[in-house]
This record gives structure tokens, C-alpha cells and sequence, in this order.
């Protein structure tokens, strides 16, 4: 059998697979383990086996639990309802200034943990029952706060771009440094959008009323004790790494250590706390472990009969400009966001895209970056949007799903915008690590 | 039927809540050497490989509180198109199915495994601990646990079982 009818076969195996509720783990594992067999025979397991066990070998996924683990403690902490809140006094009387803190929030939320799905949930419960009690706009309200919680997929420490890192066999360090430009890039983006509609419609962003936030600028300033701790934790995490004092993995520890500390700081440290920490980040990682071993044998045993050169084969035998393959290839990553977990998709698709762009005479940090962009506007994308899910699992009851994916869509079309320009200008993204 | 499903989840969660200190130690483990690298100038030779192994640990003998959980990454689109007693049926076929290929990983391990712990490997490095062949042992066990709890799971009335993640939701 062809290559080709082979690669039609998987397609469609993991399609049907996945259709009738088998985990997207075991469905890559059941493949690999039917294709090995029916290519070699059971000679066909031992090739796929020490693709498999050197999974642990990549030593900066190690960083992931530490960073859910140190997300999970953020999470029970009040650290980030006092940020929120000092950060919407700072802002002070300004039309749609919620909506903008909560953009800025995000950004330094994201800068401390780098996971997604807390950022949102947090963002959630804080800043979205304040906006629609001021009587902002609900789908505004809704889109700005889906959009930049994602922002932890680009803002450093991502953990997207670590496991894009450790896949590609990219700095992750790099990766990191090339993350700011593009994540303030689509911050700004988001916040300009909101002050423009804002300005058209003032009824849409209602002014703070918080007696706080009436107060002069200079008394004001107190309320930037609120941003104390977190700025530790950030500048503990990235420090530590651009400080070259540690590595990714180490600045983790640091992250996780640092959060019980602010936690402790805050008098919110409990035994019982920590554990129901541990517990949440071992369910996470744990499912995260199997989609990248069921990944990882697919594409082991993809590998093995001649895939991944038939696929960048096809890519590079392209008679079109090299910028529109990488277009096909975000393409390609956007489509398999329709229906596949964003870890699966960087392990499936990195290890034949990765060399296609080298070959290419791309710089393979740009296309990480590129990479997390893509990952972002799938975060928010129907069906399967996990941001517009973790809204949904804190959002009031009346706020429905097809509301949340509605109000998301503007933001899309922001990133899709962002995304193109840091295509277009790949210095956005690597004139920081060329410094 | 019911004591193998009961004492099964128990053994799952029991392994998923004793391994999380796992992580606190990798975790105290890299600050520690962070510590001694720069504050004292000497760094050791055995924390990084230890942390491997006690993160491989706690990550994969999990797998059984995830699966009892349903905690791994599904798609219940269909769901909505087929009725709940489909689905249901579904369920099940899904679960042999997931459990034809953990089988196929245990068959793919268990030569390795043999091996390595006739002959014991050890990594090479400074520290030189036998990583590879406890790596591989470790990967037998959770396959095993993986595969034991998906049996329970089958065994469980559709009914009983928590409702998987969505995709996304993790």
C-alpha cells in the first residue's frame, strides 16, 4: 500500500475514532499500534517503542506540570482579584476603563503562570461580573476577556511555546523573548479596538464607580501596592531566566515556590489548599502525558513508512512563493484546530513542518511564534474553543455558548489581523531575541 | 465485578493523590539546585535526573486517577446528534477500543522492559542512574494500571460513569 493511501487511512481512522468518543489519546495510540502491526508485522512495535520512551527525555516539558501546579495555587489565591482591582482604580474615571484593565490584567496574568484556562477562568469570576454590573456591553464584555486571557499562549512563560520548543528542538529561551512583540502587538490590538467602539458608542463602556477610582491620580498610586506581589512572581519567573540564572524548567520550580509564598504572604496557604492544587495538576498533566504518547507513536510509526517526507515532500514541491507554504501550513494547523487538542496538533505537525521551513531559509523561533498565533485564534474558535469553554464554565448562567462564540468573533478577525502582520513583518517577533 | 470496579478506582486515586508530593519534591529539587549552582558555586551532578524521574513517576502512574476521572481529551459532539442510550452504547465500544490500543502499547513495552531489567541500563552520565531501565519499568506499570482502569470503566453501568472532558475543557 501507497503512502498516500495510507496517510487517506489514518485521516479517516482518527476521524471515526475520535467521532465515537474514543480520547484523542487512545485513538492515536490504537492507530499506531493497528498501522506498526499491519506495516511490520510485530516488528513494527519495538520502532515505535523508543519513540515512545523518549518522551521523558525532553526535559523542558518537565516545566508544564510546575507551571499548572503554580497556575492552580494563582488560582485559589486572591492575588488576582487585589491586581484587578487596583488595576481598575489606577485606571480611573476613563470610558471603557474595565474593559481595558482587564486586557492589561490578562497580560500579567499571563506573564506569571502561562496557562490559559486558569488566566480565563480567573478573568472570569473577576472582571466580567464587574463589567456587566456597570452595564458594559455584553458582547464586548465577553470577546475582550475570552481574546486576552489568551494571550498566555504568546506572552511568556507559554507553555505552548515550550512544548513548541521541545518538539522543534527550538531555545525555548528564544521562543520566550520572541513571544513579547507579537503578544503586545495583539494586546494593543484588542484595547485599541475597545476604545474605538467605546468612543463610537459611550453607553458601551461605562465609566468605573468606584469611589477609589474618583480619587486624584497622585492618591491613586496607593493602590499600586496591589501590584507588588505579582510583579515578584513575574520578575522571579523571567528573571531567573533572562538573568540566565536558570533554565525554563528551574524558573518554573521558582514560579511554583514564588506563588506558594505570595499565597502564604496572603495568609491563603493551606494544607488542604495545596493538596486540591496537586490533585487538579495531576488530572491535567496526566491527560496531557497520553495525547503527546499517543502523538508521539502515531507520528514515530508515520515516520518509519515515509510520511513525514511525503508530506514535506508535497509542501516543498509546491511551485508557489515560500511565504504562501507557510501560509498552507498555518492553514493546515487552523483546520486540525477544528477538532483536534493543540498539544496533538504540535506533535503531529511540528516534526514535518519544522524541517519544510528551515528548508525554506525561515527562522523556525518566527515560525514557533506564528505557530502560537495560530494556536490563539483556535483557543477562541467554534466548535471547539476551549477559551470560549472555560468562560462558559464560570460565566453567569444566561450567558450562552453561542453567545460567548458571537461575541468572540471581532477578536478573531484582530488576530487573524496580528497573525498576518507578524507574517508579514517577521521582525515584530525576532528583533528582541536578535538584540 | 462491582469489587474489582471499587477497589480499582480506589487504587487509581490512591496513586493519583499519593504521587502529587512527587512534584513538590521535583519542584524543592530545582530550586535547590538553582541554589547551590549559583549561591554556592557547586553545582550537583544527580538533581536533574532525579527530578526526570520523579516527574516520569508522578506522570505517569496518574494515568489511572485520569482515566477513572474521564479525564482524558474527548470528543462528545455526537452526543448531540445520536440520543443519550446511543451514546451510551458508544461509550462502551470506545472504551474497548481505547483499551485494544493500551494493549498493543503494553505488548510494545514489555520486551524492552525485559531486557533493560535483565541487562540494567544506567543513563552514562556523572550521576549515572539507571533511568532508562526504570523509565521503561514505570511505562509497563502505568500501561497496566491504564488498562485495568479502562476494564473497570467498561464494567461500570454507563450511567455511573462522570462525564468525560471535552475537548478544550482541560
Amino acid at each position: 500500500m501507497g503512502i498516500e493511501l495510507i496517510t487517506l487511512f489514518i485521516v479517516l481512522a482518527l476521524f471515526t475514532l475520535m467521532a465515537i468518543g474514543v480520547p484523542l489519546g487512545a485513538s492515536t495510540l490504537f492507530i499506531s499500534v493497528a498501522t506498526a502491526y499491519l506495516s511490520f508485522g510485530t516488528n513494527g512495535f519495538i520502532l515505535v517503542t523508543s519513540a515512545v520512551t523518549k518522551v521523558m527525555d525532553k526535559q523542558a516539558l518537565i516545566a508544564v506540570p510546575f507551571f499548572v501546579f503554580m497556575a492552580n495555587i494563582m488560582e485559589r489565591s486572591g492575588v488576582a482579584k487585589e491586581l484587578f482591582n487596583s488595576m481598575a482604580i489606577l485606571g480611573g474615571r476613563m470610558q471603557g476603563g474595565v474593559a481595558v484593565q482587564t486586557c492589561l490584567v490578562a497580560v500579567m496574568l499571563a506573564a506569571m503562570s502561562g496557562i490559559v484556562g486558569g488566566e480565563i477562568v480567573l478573568l472570569g469570576l473577576i472582571a466580567l461580573p464587574q463589567m456587566f454590573r456597570l452595564g458594559y456591553d455584553r458582547k464586548l464584555s465577553i470577546g475582550v476577556l475570552c481574546a486576552s486571557g489568551s494571550l498566555a499562549t504568546l506572552i511568556p512563560p507559554s507553555v505552548v511555546l515550550i512544548v513548541y520548543g521541545a518538539e522543534a528542538g527550538v531555545s525555548v529561551r528564544d521562543l520566550f523573548t520572541a513571544g513579547i512583540g507579537p503578544g503586545l502587538l495583539l494586546a494593543s490590538l484588542y484595547i485599541i479596538y475597545v476604545l474605538i467602539r467605546v468612543r463610537m458608542n459611550p453607553a458601551m463602556g461605562p465609566i468605573y464607580d468606584a469611589p477609589e477610582a474618583q480619587l486624584p491620580l497622585i492618591q491613586r498610586l496607593s493602590f499600586l501596592k496591589g501590584l507588588i506581589l505579582p510583579f515578584l512572581l513575574i520578575f522571579g519567573v523571567l528573571g531567573s531566566i533572562y538573568g540566565g540564572i536558570a533554565t525554563v524548567t528551574e524558573s518554573a520550580a521558582i514560579g511554583a515556590v514564588g506563588s506558594l509564598l505570595v499565597a502564604a504572604a496572603r495568609k491563603e496557604l493551606t494544607i488542604q489548599g495545596i493538596r486540591e492544587a496537586l490533585w487538579a495538576t495531576m488530572l491535567t498533566t496526566g491527560s496531557i502525558l497520553w495525547l503527546i504518547i499517543g502523538a508521539v507513536s502515531l507520528v514515530g510509526i508515520y515516520n518509519l513508512l515515509g510520511g513525514t517526507r511525503f508530506l514535506g515532500g508535497i509542501l516543498t514541491g509546491l511551485e508557489v512563493a515560500p511565504i504562501v507554504v507557510i501560509i498552507i501550513m498555518m492553514a493546515i494547523i487552523f483546520f486540525l484546530g477544528t477538532f483536534l487538542e493543540w498539544i496533538a496538533i504540535v506533535f503531529i505537525t511540528v516534526p514535518i513542518f519544522a524541517p519544510v521551513v528551515i528548508q525554506l531559509g525561515y527562522d523556525p523561533v518566527w515560525f514557533g511564534i506564528l505557530f502560537a498565533m495560530n494556536i490563539q485564534i483556535y483557543m477562541l474558535s467554534p466548535p471547539f474553543g476551549p477559551a470560549c469553554f472555560y468562560l462558559k464554565s464560570v460565566a453567569p448562567k444566561d450567558v450562552t455558548l453561542q453567545e460567548i462564540f458571537l461575541a468572540v468573533l471581532p477578536f478573531i478577525c484582530l488576530q487573524i489581523i496580528g497573525l498576518a502582520l507578524v507574517m508579514a513583518f517577521p521582525q515584530i517577533a525576532l528583533w528582541l531575541p536578535g538584540l | 465485578m462491582k469489587t474489582f470496579v471499587d477497589v480499582m478506582g480506589k487504587i487509581s486515586v490512591f496513586l493519583g493523590k499519593a504521587c502529587g508530593p512527587f512534584y513538590l519534591a521535583a519542584i524543592a529539587l530545582s530550586v535547590y539546585e538553582v541554589f547551590t549552582r549559583y549561591a554556592l558555586g557547586a553545582p550537583t551532578s544527580w538533581t536533574s535526573e532525579t527530578i526526570m524521574m520523579l516527574v516520569a513517576t508522578a506522570w505517569l502512574l496518574c494515568v489511572g486517577a485520569v482515566t477513572q476521572q474521564r479525564r482524558h481529551i474527548t470528543v462528545t459532539t455526537m452526543e448531540l446528534l445520536i440520543g443519550e442510550a446511543a451514546w451510551n452504547r458508544m461509550k462502551k465500544i470506545a472504551i474497548a477500543i481505547s483499551m485494544v490500543g493500551v494493549a498493543g502499547l503494553v505488548i510494545m513495552l514489555w520486551d524492552p522492559m525485559v531486557k533493560v531489567l535483565q541487562a540494567p541500563q544506567t543513563s552514562g552520565s556523572a550521576f549515572d542512574p539507571p533511568s532508562p531501565t526504570y523509565i521503561k519499568t514505570m511505562f509497563v506499570i502505568a500501561a497496566i494500571i491504564y488498562f485495568l482502569q479502562l476494564l473497570a470503566n467498561l464494567l461500570t453501568p454507563s450511567k455511573e460513569l462522570s462525564k468525560p472532558t471535552e475537548m478544550g475543557v482541560e
